[in-house]
């Protein structure tokens, strides 16, 4: 088992990779779901099909086209800065959609109050929309988080040395691929739990940490968290989950 | 052009794994859904496990055990069986989700009609309870296809000359490895979209089936009965 600490040891690559992709990602989609949404035909078009050209094309096939495109455009970029980028750009894709379903499960009547009320657009997304929508978008995001963790593995490929390719490396070299590689899977399956557990602390909606006032009895307003989804190693969209409920 | 020309065989490649990953993982993710649902402790905790490892296990992981692991135990697979194997187990586990919850969204009362009726145990699940389940959760299915189409992508990692194999070594070869790149990133694009369309499609169409069935049933108005299920 003394090959146990080699695959120990770079953990901390791949939890950089993801760390720094998901913040990317999550950036990155703020505008993109911005123009997903806007009132310009246009720009919504644009947006639908940057997000269904990321969502449509394989992550493998993805890495490849970025690191050979940087090498076409002259630029060397190193495995590791080329993962980070496909990864990044890539969930943007992905969080832009989660972003945009969480907004859009908000009743259009909670915007049209404040309009009525006479509150800015802005105070309105940010004082009551935003505070609904946070239990469905950090749901979203939480499986997205996760799923994006194991898609790490998939930089292996181009050569950024993470957990996969020491387990590779130590296989080559003779160790036990059943017992190296299982144990590497469940390392990942582990690596899972915290985040599954930050995200259901996060998303937890203000309402249900508060006794129930006068405003439980507007069930209508608050958004319920889409049931639990098979946390795809692809990405599912929402819609597609939430269908197998009658 | 060219290009796609060339990845045409390793299509094939690909759609032949995605067949055959469908082929044995639905069935299996069916039989999995029905552990889970099971009385037995012991049963159900063991697909909980199953169905955790091949949710929790990156693709990847589970294809180079799969491949470079199992040979310790004495199965040598090829590395189109393997990516077969791999992928037909991922899958198992994330339909066995779907399929438990479809199972167990048909109201109990079908069930208790049919067992009042005097259909047989296995009867009543294959002629009442499945029909029911696996019609509302067609267009899932459908969605999760083109997840396993783009995983079928990682067959390049142990050598199986897919679309991703193939064009990485038509590109070596004829140094023109972006271009072989976007062109199979172009196939890739237009299978997805084309199943994510059908899966829209179909849902738009049952839920236009459901919504007419709802209106046309002659309903009492007695406030207890069950909901008119889905056809």
């Amino acid at each position: 088992m003394i090959w146990l600490t080699d695959v120990l040891a770079v953990i901390p690559i791949s939890l950089f990779i993801w760390a720094v992709s998901l913040v990317l990602g999550a950036v990155v989609a703020v505008p993109t779901a911005g123009a997903r949404m806007s009132q310009l035909r246009p720009v919504r078009i644009l947006a639908a099909v940057y997000i269904e050209i990321f969502r449509g094309i394989p992550t493998l096939v993805w890495l490849f086209v970025i690191f050979f495109g940087l090498r076409t455009f002259g630029l060397s970029p190193t495995a590791l800065v080329s993962a980070i980028l496909t990864l990044g750009i890539a969930s943007s894709a992905y969080i832009a959609e989660t972003y945009r379903s969480g907004l859009s499960s908000v009743p259009i009547q909670q915007r049209e109050a404040t309009t009525a009320l006479g509150l800015s657009p802005r105070l309105s997304l940010i004082k009551i929309v935003l505070p609904q929508a946070k239990p469905i978008i950090f749901a979203g995001l939480g499986s997205y988080a996760i799923h994006l963790l194991k898609e790490t593995a998939l930089t292996s490929l181009i050569g950024v040395v993470e957990m996969m390719t020491v387990a590779n490396y130590l296989v080559e070299r003779g160790a036990n691929g059943l017992t190296v590689f299982f144990v590497t899977g469940v390392i990942y399956m582990l690596l899972c739990l915290p985040i599954a557990g930050a995200v259901r602390l996060l998303g937890r909606s203000r309402r249900q940490n508060r006794p129930a006032g006068p405003d439980s009895l507007t069930p209508l307003s608050t958004p319920t968290a889409p049931p639990e989804c098979a946390a795809p190693w692809h990405g599912m969209r929402w819609h597609e989950c939430n269908s197998s409920s009658t | 052009m060219q290009f796609i020309l060339d990845l045409m065989p390793g299509l094939a490649t690909t759609f032949g794994l995605w067949l055959l990953i469908l082929l044995i993982g639905l069935p299996g993710g069916l039989a999995l859904g029905y552990l889970l649902g099971l009385g037995s402790r012991t049963l159900r905790v063991l697909g909980l496990v199953i169905v955790n490892i091949a949710r929790g296990f990156p693709g990847l992981v589970t294809l180079y055990f799969v491949y470079s692991g199992l040979p310790e135990l004495g199965v040598f697979l090829t590395n189109f069986q393997a990516v077969v194997a791999a992928f037909a187990f991922t899958t198992m586990g994330y339909t066995a989700e779907i399929f438990h919850s479809a199972i167990h969204s048909v109201p109990r009362a079908q069930t208790e009609a049919a067992t009042a009726l005097g259909l047989k145990a296995w009867k009543i699940q294959v002629k009442v309870v499945l029909p029911q389940a696996i019609r509302s959760v067609v267009p899932t299915l459908l969605g999760f296809t083109v997840i396993v189409l783009q995983a079928t992508a990682l067959g390049y990692s142990v050598g199986v000359r897919e679309l991703t194999g193939l064009s990485y070594n038509l590109g070596s070869i004829s140094f023109q490895a972006l271009s072989y790149m976007l062109a199979a990133g172009l196939i890739y694009l237009v299978l997805c979209v084309v199943i994510s369309q059908l899966a829209d499609w179909m849902q738009s169409r049952s839920a236009g089936k459901r919504v007419k069935r709802v209106k046309h049933s002659p309903r009492k108005s007695h406030p207890t009965t069950t909901p008119t299920p889905v056809a």
